[in-house]
């Protein structure tokens, strides 16, 4: 079980109810206050502690079945804390994890080792869990998924029309600019072209590029004041900093006349009208007072007030002890200054203003969570899991497991309380499953001896590619190909990089054969191992697309609980539910 | 809210906010039966913390009871199992009060009524005996005490909402509705209307042109051109979209116009009246709701909102604005006048609703500004159903009946099933086991007096088999799961947002599907 927050809690409880042999539960992170709104098996006194030990201990005393638990604290994606000879002792995966990275890696391992895996996953009364029985279900990256939203530049420098694009601006743009790591003094020429491209390749408008590079080039104005060591008593950051941002930047922007031919035009901030009614303000109250007040919207002059405050206690703190300060949404010092920065733009961009509460959610990506998806998830999950295992005595149990499973998705919405789709067949276009792996086991002798030239004979020999092929080591790391001979007479060992848990995608140079990666592992006792695989002839590229537009494109949704509810006043032969997908004879899942 | 418990309660308050919160915290929940499920219920709504529980048992803890229960262990044995599972469940969370009750249902059901009035939500599990669950929903349905009625058998799960009537003001609907007024503008948006002479604008200003104002000045057009009459049927809408696209200049180059034309068909469908409302004022002036001190406060605002469409002609401004193309000056214009619009229709129907609580014999002092806004804001979005009292109806039985659908209904099989199966343990004192399939159909025939000419689906009878093939009520797994959903739905009337089952729902564990019934 990969994780053990708000699913896991919940999916360890009904394992270890139902009788399962040996439970191995992974986690990196300690337990936060916002867990225990869900995450049962966590007290107060725990906070800070290890999830995964915490959770162990906390069952252990409700083990009456005498279940084997092993907690491990570290990050599922550390391969040498979990080799692939540790994934190979399990007979089943759960994910219960909350982020994308760790979920793909867990994919792929499980795709090496044709390990069945169960997906899940919740996001406020929203969940979905799906079994993937490698290379006959699809796998987790068959369907691509929504990365985070990410916005154009532009938007966000200069034409903002929504309140996350002003949050983006004041979280990545200005607060990093002035106060974060990355932001370097003296720019380099290279830098500057490099930035100058980048604009290039989002917006024609040149007008528009020149103003953005002026703008950076000011920041560092910002940042000379702000690292200054000259007390902060003395220091007119504030006054230069809002002048800036709310005022001359935006009557430059006002300037490019192209920018605003159909939108709406910002109003510059006019920080004259506001000093006097800001001087009473600060006299009469704390800007503490207002800050905590995280539901209500602040009016502008607030937020210049709660601005001024925060501007000071950051300019404070880099002036005193540290070297840069980066966004953290639990650092109230920061959250401020991107609330009140991301507020007064709006109010500029006439753009509605949001209230602490929900710019903190937009800023620091939270996700709503609570304790009945999570059970709900884990139930299915745990269901799912039982039925498999009654299948597994036959010889082909994956796809038999195949055609009596289904996702299953959760939601709020009274129609569509539990909706389940049949599962499908891997896409072929999946950057995951769509090509052949296997795990190459080094003797240790071969791993220290062995040339690239010598290991690329022998991959040739073995898969039968006629060409010339490609190797690249890890995420992106080419290490031969037809014009890269240099590491042809290295030892394997010499290659940067080159070691068990790292991966190895073999391309053929004349796209006859399907790609090929291997991961590569030790095997301590004995010789070198090549995984059996017989390469199938790559398919040609509008071949496979004609084929995956006739695929319906979530497979076919069942919704069990549509609106068709039925008031049983009326003549029942009207209502149909949807096509079952499972065959009507009863299965008993043994307990 | 202190800083720590905003900080706890911090992903689940973005679901509900401080108002669901507070409902929640103020809420007292009942249990009966101290089971595997009603342990999954009592976690699930601890944890986001519900105000207080109690739990109602009075048996001693078994073997049984541990093996399939997270919440008790093997020192329990022997102990009282309420007492015993409410030490475990208190370790929860601090900020909630838990006691237990180990009296036995049938003797509560003999003393005071008044007894009852405390909870906001009674939550019975499995298996209680027939007459008293028959006694027990009657009182709580006297007292609109909403019921949970959740039960488990094997890999099957049921749950029944028994509620006098649901309301719900807060109902997050996903629908991106804004009632502007095209229709009907009131005054100051009607003249702000007319200070625009739209023909003399220069082509810049001509393409920022908000288009509020261009659906009420091309409506105006349309007007002349039609004898007064308003586009409502669809054909007529989309006529009237063709009439706003035509008022364009240049309809690639104008934005607005394009926004404008987008809008039209929900701007004209909107204005008019919610069928809902209209539902809701007949209902609040007939004799099934009573306005007196004891009436919710929902039907004290139904009855106000209905004065004040006698008064007005029309519903409180909702006031919300969505983005469009517009000049600055424009937009911010357009803006104050929806607020203030919005306040002052706010203030108006506080005014109603002062007089309605006055007149109900209620205090002026009962006024909730927050809730007001809520309503306000949400006119378009309630929902209200009225619930039911019974267990099942004859169309139901004759549902199961009909020779043709053998599989077809199968989860009504199930909920009949597991209803009989808790009705003969409760009648022969020990559960089916898998030799009393003809006993069991014997049951089933005198429970629901069906005749013995008629046999029973094959569908059904494969589900007798699978109920009494388990020697279980409470497989962790299936507990677990309706634990889920059950807590999910008392969330629901606890926060008094989104809306709740209404109000049979099964679940058929073996096949993981679901459906819902109304009875
Ligand atoms: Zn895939």
């Amino acid at each position: 079980m990969v994780g053990a927050g708000g699913i896991g809690c919940e999916l360890l409880k009904n394992l270890v109810l139902s009788h399962v042999g040996e439970i191995h539960i992974v986690d990196l992170d300690s337990i936060t206050l916002s867990n225990l709104n869900r995450q049962f098996l966590f007290r107060q006194k725990d906070i800070d502690k290890s999830k995964s030990l915490t959770v162990a201990e906390a069952v252990e005393a409700f083990n009456y079945l005498n279940v084997k638990l092993v907690p491990h604290h570290g990050n599922i994606m550390d391969s040498d804390l979990f080799p692939v000879s540790w994934w190979s002792e399990f007979s089943y995966v759960f994910n219960a994890l909350d982020n994308l990275e760790a979920r793909r890696y867990v994919n792929q391992i499980c795709l090496y080792l044709k390990k069945p895996l169960m997906e899940s996953g919740t996001t406020g009364y929203d969940g979905q869990v799906q079994p993937i029985y490698p290379y006959v279900s699809e796998c987790f990256d068959c369907q691509p998924k929504a990365t985070p939203k990410s916005f154009p530049v532009c938007t966000i420098r200069s034409t903002p029309s929504q309140p996350v694009h002003c949050i983006t601006w004041a979280k990545e743009f200005l607060f990093a600019q002035i106060f974060d790591e990355t932001s370097t003094n003296d720019q380099s020429e290279a830098d500057r072209a490099n930035q100058r491209r980048k604009l290039e390749s989002e917006t024609e408008d040149k007008a528009e590029i020149e103003n953005m590079l002026r703008e950076n080039d000011e920041f560092n104005e910002l940042r000379n004041i702000v690292k200054s060591k000259t007390s902060t008593k003395d220091s007119n950051f504030f006054e230069v900093l809002v002048n800036k941002i709310f005022s001359t930047d935006i009557e430059r922007l006002l300037r490019i006349d192209s920018l605003w031919k159909s939108r709406r035009k910002p109003t510059p901030l006019r920080i004259e009208s506001y000093t006097k009614a800001l001087k009473e303000l600060s006299a009469e109250r704390s800007a503490k007072d207002i800050v905590v007040d995280e539901t209500r919207v602040w009016s502008v002059l607030e937020n210049l007030f709660v601005l001024q405050a925060a501007s000071s206690a950051l300019h404070e703190r880099l002036a005193s002890s540290e070297s840069f300060i980066s966004f953290d949404k639990d650092d109230d010092d920061t959250l401020n200054f991107v609330v009140a920065s991301a507020n007064i733009r709006a109010f500029i961009f006439g753009i509605e203003l949001k209230s602490k509460f929900d710019i903190k959610q937009i800023a620091g990506n939270i996700i709503p969570a609570i304790a009945t998806t999570n059970a709900i998830i884990a139930g299915f999950s745990c269901l799912a899991y039982l039925n498999y295992f009654n299948q597994i005595t036959s010889s082909d149990s994956f796809h038999k497991a195949f055609s009596s499973s289904s996702t299953i998705f959760t939601s709020i919405r009274p129609n569509k309380y539990i909706t389940s789709a049949a599962l499908i067949e891997p896409s072929k276009k999946c950057p995951s499953c769509s090509h052949a792996r296997g795990i190459l086991r080094f003797s240790p002798e071969d791993l220290n001896n062995m040339t690239l030239e010598g290991l690329i004979q022998l991959i040739r020999d073995h898969y039968g590619f006629d060409d010339d092929i490609s190797v690249i080591l890890g995420k992106s790391k080419l290490i031969y190909d037809y014009d890269l001979e240099d590491n042809l007479q290295k030892k394997l060992t010499e290659i940067n990089g080159f070691k068990a848990g790292e991966t190895l995608l073999i391309q053929d140079e004349s796209d006859a054969l399907e790609n090929l990666e291997l991961y590569i592992d030790t095997n301590t006792s004995g010789k070198t191992l090549f995984p059996t695989l017989k390469l199938k002839e790559k398919q040609m590229d509008n071949d496979g697309e004609n084929k995956d537009e006739d695929m319906p494109e979530q497979g076919e949704v069942i919704s069990l609980d549509d609106d068709e509810v039925v008031e049983l006043d009326e003549p029942v032969e009207t209502r149909k539910r949807g096509k079952e997908s499972l065959d009507g004879s009863s299965k008993k899942a043994k307990l | 809210m202190s800083f720590d418990k905003k900080l706890k309660y911090d992903r689940q308050l973005r679901l509900w906010a401080n108002t669901g919160q507070t409902s929640l915290e103020g809420s007292h929940i009942c249990l009966v039966n101290a089971t595997a499920v009603g342990s999954e219920i009592l976690k699930n709504l601890i944890l986001p913390g519900i105000g207080e529980y109690t739990i109602i048992d009075d048996k001693r803890v078994t073997e049984e009871d541990i093996f399939g229960n997270f919440f008790l262990d093997e020192d329990d044995l022997g102990n009282s199992i309420s007492s015993s599972l409410a030490k475990q469940l208190n370790e929860l969370n601090t900020d909630v009060k838990g006691y237990a009750v180990s009296t036995e249902l049938s003797e509560l059901l003999r003393g005071p009524a008044e007894f009852w009035d405390k909870f906001n939500t009674i939550v019975i599990t499995n298996q209680v005996a027939s007459h008293d669950l028959d006694a027990l929903l009657d009182l709580l349905w006297e007292r609109r005490i909403p019921v949970f009625l959740v039960r488990t058998a094997g890999f099957y799960g049921t749950l029944q909402l028994f509620a006098k009537e649901v309301n719900v003001v807060e109902t997050h609907d996903p629908a991106m509705f804004h009632d502007l007024r095209i229709i009907n503008p009131w005054n100051e948006l009607q003249e702000y209307s007319d200070s625009m002479d739209i023909d003399t604008l220069d082509d810049e200003m001509h393409a920022h042109i908000p288009y509020v104002i261009i659906l009420i000045k091309t409506l105006e057009k349309w007007k002349k051109e039609n004898g007064g009459k308003i586009p409502l049927e669809y054909s007529k809408r989309s006529e009237f979209k063709r009439l706003v696209e035509s008022m364009s200049r240049n309809l690639e180059m104008e934005d607005n116009f394009k926004e404008a034309a987008k809008a039209t068909h929900r701007a004209l469908q909107f204005s008019q009246f919610p069928p809902l409302i209209n539902d809701l004022f007949q209902k609040v002036d007939s004799q099934e709701i009573s306005m007196d001190s004891n009436v919710p406060i929902f039907w004290i605002y139904v009855k106000a909102l209905k004065q004040f469409v006698e008064k007005y002609n029309e519903l409180p401004l909702p006031g919300s604005l969505p983005d469009m193309t517009s000049t600055s000056f424009a937009y911010v214009t357009l803006t104050k006048l929806y607020g203030e619009k919005a306040r002052d229709d706010e203030r108006k129907f506080k005014d109603e609703v002062i007089h309605v609580l006055k007149a109900s014999g209620n205090s002026e002092a009962d006024v909730n500004h927050n809730s007001i806004h809520s309503f306000c804001k949400n006119i378009h979005f309630l929902y209200a159903t009225t619930g039911s009292r019974k267990l099942y109806n004859n169309s139901m039985i004759s549902a199961i009946m009909k020779e043709s659908n053998s599989l077809e209904c199968s989860t009504l099989f199930i909920y009949f099933t597991v209803m009989c199966y808790f009705s003969f343990a409760d009648s022969l004192q020990s559960f089916p086991n898998p030799g009393d399939l003809e006993k069991f159909k014997a049951f089933f025939r005198n429970m629901f007096s069906l005749p013995s000419s008629k046999p029973l689906p094959e569908g059904l009878i494969k589900i007798f088999k699978e109920v009494i093939a388990h020697s279980s009520q409470s497989y962790h797994n299936i507990s677990s799961f309706m634990g889920g959903v059950t807590s999910q739905e008392i969330l629901k009337v606890s926060t008094a947002q989104y809306t709740p089952l209404d109000n049979l729902y099964v679940f058929d564990g073996v096949h993981s599907i679901s459906e819902k019934w109304k009875i």
